[in-house]
């Protein structure tokens, strides 16, 4: 049977964030204001049309003191406390005044585990025990969850409060909790109840299997657009000279545009194979992660420094040199090595941004054509590449809790291609030059399992 | 047409006004009205002419950008869109029901009917509105509604300013007494239309009038029926009043080929009567209506000022009794703003309560009966043992970052159900860190409280 959990608590305390998060889905409704949520909604964890549990989002407790009052007049020793809940429930089902509790507590009676969610940056207060105490009489396994929505901490005196009504307590960051804590987590919802271990065990399984093949999917997206990048190509015939710089400046632009639009999509898919629908892209001021790709900025911040350029350039040309000395036996005296890597160097240094050229055919039918691309700035699939890492790194990184834009901050982003490794730049750069000569699926899926490695 | 375009302009920017206020420290907004009270004079001064007053302190020039000045220039608007369709309607209506060739005489019924009777059915209809639960059902025909609608969606500000009435009863009120005005500013422009077309038709041409019916209505039926029409100016105006020689003479039936009997001079003495009944039931009828609901639409915008929450908490300041009142500071003046700082004023409240046990930061001592109440506390005990003078105030301190919950509103209403109407009660949010800069929390509360709809309980 698929694990249920019921995230009940105060209102306004996180529980859609925690929801939101655990299950993947950023489409719940989030709101700072409380009391948004008046209905108790199941969402299911789906993975590989697997569902691996169920969350359900309920509202918050609005009155809970007198509903235990209620409860200890119904009910005189401990083991008919569940049954009160019952009852309760069955004779205030259409009453207006309690149509929160009634939404909250029907999934416990229905059988759901408790994660209880309060807010650790908020000082406890005695308030919170008559709801407290109404969760403990449902004789549901139960576990407390400090969500810590602000900057202050009141951890430990919420710790002494709630280790007497649950049987676990755990610190999740609804916002900023990652794999490894989502998956603690969801081990400790098995050590609730013994029940749903197999399926909770079998769900961790998955989720890792799934992680797994999102970093690859991502990978392949993103070999697909440096591939692109590297071999797009625009043509256009002209009747005459006086076309062509017209004509020129034209296939530029839309060269441009669409390796922009092809990033567009790439990210569009990686967003996807994380399950994000939509993020909004907006914010003012400083985004560097919307910088147009061909800006001066972007090929700063996210392409190889001069320096590593050359260095790059450099040792790819001395890789191909060192295959001549090989050839000749060494009698060459690495000279092909030598050779190799200044012309290397000196090719990335003096790379050209010319990405279009004039070329002339079929003469003798006076006929043209102007052909464009691909682009020859060395440092453009670097750019890209940084800029595809960087947003995979975010993305994977984000919880589906978090509702804000996609952005981030100068010092965050800077140097991300120079922090490459050099054998991984290395071998990345060998792949660019290969692509360039000539492509063939095989350097696609190697450019992938290289992109993959490093994710 | 409108002559409240003052008060109405006034009290949506007033309103307004001190939403935005809310974001100002309360500090600077005591010290800012105790300063302006301090002009007031007379204590026994009316709420509203203090609020005026307060008003007229704050803004001595008129901004024609206001959302007050828009909100008035719309309805000034509807009004003449509502006149001109009347005046439109009354003239083509009535050219078309005067249409005569010299054979047959118009027939007067008919003419009543149009210009007379059914405008009265819609008259009357109209004055159902206010007693009526819900305006929907017979406010669909009203030109007024369907004017407002369409302006509605086209001026966002129209909308905001009925949000922005405290009370759903309020709003309500507004929309009623404002559909009244509009129908009646229709009919009135209908019947002066109809009136002064007939006039003018009558002067330059020869009109003859009869009356003629399929059913078996006898000149002595119809004689007594018209005097009754006609007993409001028989007694001053009697050649007004369709004589029995003159109805029984001007009837007709369009097949009868026989020589008529009917003097053509005789024939025209029906315009008097028709001009009397569009002037007495057209017009005159209306234009009481008119006043009595210009009365009962100044006052609801007069109530709808006076209720909001927001002016509670203004009169409030106003009549904080302060011995010496500090010149008025601005925020940068006032360091911090620290919420010991509304301790300033403590001493105004009668009776304090802590809800939750929400501390009050003050370290001075407080000398006013003090409690901490939570759900489960008696009130009505409680309030036995408090005196509270006819015009006092309550001060609940609550935490801030809790946001309320329906037992908070349930024990506002066991407090109000004790207290008399003219008690204010003042919620407190305090923060953790005692600042004042926790305005995302206070805007929960505050929108909280307003689901209350009571004037007279407010956030600090």
């Amino acid at each position: 049977m698929t694990p249920r959990f019921a995230v009940v608590g105060h209102p306004n305390k996180g529980k859609s964030s925690i929801v939101s998060t655990l299950v993947e889905m950023s489409e719940i409704p989030i709101s700072n204001t409380p009391g948004s949520t008046y209905k108790s909604q199941s969402y299911a964890m789906r993975i590989q049309n697997q569902t691996l549990y169920n969350l359900i989002d309920t509202p918050g407790f609005q009155r809970p003191h007198i509903v235990l009052s209620w409860l200890q007049s119904h009910c005189q020793t401990a083991d008919a406390r569940p049954r009160a809940i019952s009852k309760f429930l069955s004779e205030h089902r259409d009453h207006p005044d309690y149509v929160n509790e009634c939404e909250l507590l029907k999934p416990l009676v229905d059988g759901a585990g408790i994660l209880y969610v309060v807010d650790g940056s908020k000082p406890y207060g005695s308030e919170y025990e008559a709801e407290m105490e109404i969760l403990r009489w449902t004789g549901r396994p139960r576990m407390a969850l400090i969500n810590l929505i602000g900057k202050d901490s009141y951890i430990e005196e919420w710790q002494a409060a709630l280790d007497q009504y649950f049987g676990l307590v755990r610190i999740f960051d609804a916002f900023h909790a990652d794999l490894n804590k989502r998956i603690a987590l969801l081990i400790s919802f098995g050590e609730l109840n013994q029940e749903w271990q197999p399926e909770l065990q079998k769900a961790i399984q998955i989720i890792d299997q799934d992680w797994s093949q999102r970093k690859s999917k991502s990978a392949a997206v993103i070999a697909k657009l440096l591939f692109e990048t590297l071999t797009f190509k625009l043509n256009q015939k002209i009747d005459n000279d006086s076309q062509a710089a017209t004509i020129t400046e034209n296939l530029n632009h839309h060269l441009k545009d669409r390796i922009r639009n092809a990033e567009h999509q790439a990210r569009k898919a990686v967003e996807y194979i994380y399950r994000y629908q939509h993020i909004d892209r907006k914010e003012p001021g400083i985004d560097l992660i919307n910088l147009d790709l061909f800006s001066s900025e972007s090929m700063q911040l996210f392409g190889l420094s001069r320096k590593k350029l050359i260095a790059t350039g450099a040792a790819s040309g001395a890789t191909a040199g060192l295959g001549v000395d090989v050839l000749l036996g060494g009698t060459s005296l690495l000279l092909g090595s030598s050779i190799g890597a200044v012309v290397g160097g000196v090719s990335a240094a003096i790379g050209s941004s010319h990405i279009g050229k004039l070329k002339k055919y079929g003469m003798t039918l006076a006929k043209r054509s102007i052909n464009v691309g691909p682009i020859k700035d060395p440092n453009l699939p670097w750019a890209l590449l940084s800029r595809a890492l960087l947003h995979h790194k975010l993305i994977s990184e984000r919880n589906h809790a978090l509702r804000n834009s996609l952005s981030l901050e100068a010092k965050d982003s800077q140097n991300i291609a120079d922090s490459i490794s050099e054998d991984f730049r290395s071998d990345l750069n060998e792949q660019f030059n290969s692509i360039r000569r000539k492509f063939n699926n095989y350097k696609l899926d190697k450019l992938k399992e290289l992109i993959e490695s490093n994710l | 047409m409108l002559p409240n375009k003052s008060l109405l302009t006034d009290a949506i920017n007033i309103i307004t006004w001190l939403e935005n206020d809310q974001n100002t420290a309360w500090q600077e907004r005591l010290s800012r009205d105790q300063h302006i009270a301090k002009n007031l004079g007379d204590e026994n001064i009316e709420p509203e002419a203090r609020v005026f007053f307060w008003w007229k302190q704050l803004n001595t020039q008129k901004n024609k950008e206001s959302r007050g000045e828009k909100v008035a220039n719309l309805l000034i608007l509807v009004s003449w869109i509502v006149s001109l369709t009347g005046i439109l309607t009354g003239i083509t209506l009535t050219i078309t029901l005067l249409r005569y060739d010299g054979t047959d005489p118009i027939n007067v019924l008919i003419l009543l009917t149009w210009l007379i009777a059914i405008p009265l059915i819609f008259f009357f209809l109209t004055l159902l509105i206010p007693l009526f639960n819900s305006i929907n059902p017979i406010s669909v025909l009203n030109p007024g509604r369907w004017v407002i609608s369409y302006l509605k969606s086209k001026h966002a500000y129209l909308n905001e300013f009925l949000s922005l009435a405290n009370s759903d009863i309020a709003t309500d009120r507004f929309i009623r007494w404002r559909l009244i005005l509009h129908s009646q500013q229709f009919g009135i422009a209908f019947a002066m239309a109809a009136l002064l077309t007939l006039l003018f038709r009558a002067s330059v041409t020869d009109l003859a009038f009869g009356w003629s019916t399929t059913l078996a209505i006898n000149p002595d039926n119809l004689s007594t029926l018209l005097h009754m029409v006609a007993a409001p100016w028989s007694f001053w105006f009697s050649e007004a009043v369709p004589s029995y020689s003159l109805i029984e003479q001007s009837q007709f039936y369009r097949l009868d080929n026989s020589e008529t009997t009917m003097s053509p001079v005789i024939l025209t003495e029906w315009w008097k009567f028709i001009a009397m009944c569009l002037l007495i039931y057209g017009v005159a009828f209306r234009a009481v209506t008119l006043f009595i609901a210009n009365l009962n639409f100044r006052r609801t915008l007069r109530n709808m000022l006076l209720n909001h929450y927001e002016v509670t908490a203004l009169l409030d300041r106003l009549d904080t009794a302060v011995e010496e009142i500090d010149e008025f500071k601005s925020s940068e003046q006032i360091e911090g703003n620290s919420e010991a700082q509304y301790l300033s004023n403590i001493d105004d409240y009668d009776l304090i309560l802590k809800w939750n046990d929400a501390k009050c930061p003050s370290k001075q001592s407080i000398t006013q009966q003090t409690e901490s109440i939570n759900s489960q506390t008696n009130l009505e005990n409680l309030f036995q043992t408090v005196s509270l003078s006819t015009d006092g105030k309550i001060l609940i301190i609550v935490k801030s970052w809790e946001p309320p919950l329906l037992e908070f509103h349930d024990t506002l209403k066991i407090i109000r159900s004790l207290t008399k109407k003219n008690i204010t009660v003042a919620i407190w949010p305090i923060s953790i860190n005692n600042d004042d800069n926790d305005l995302s929390n206070k805007d929960i509360w505050r929108q909280s409280i307003r689901k209350i709809q009571d004037p007279g309980i407010y956030i600090l």
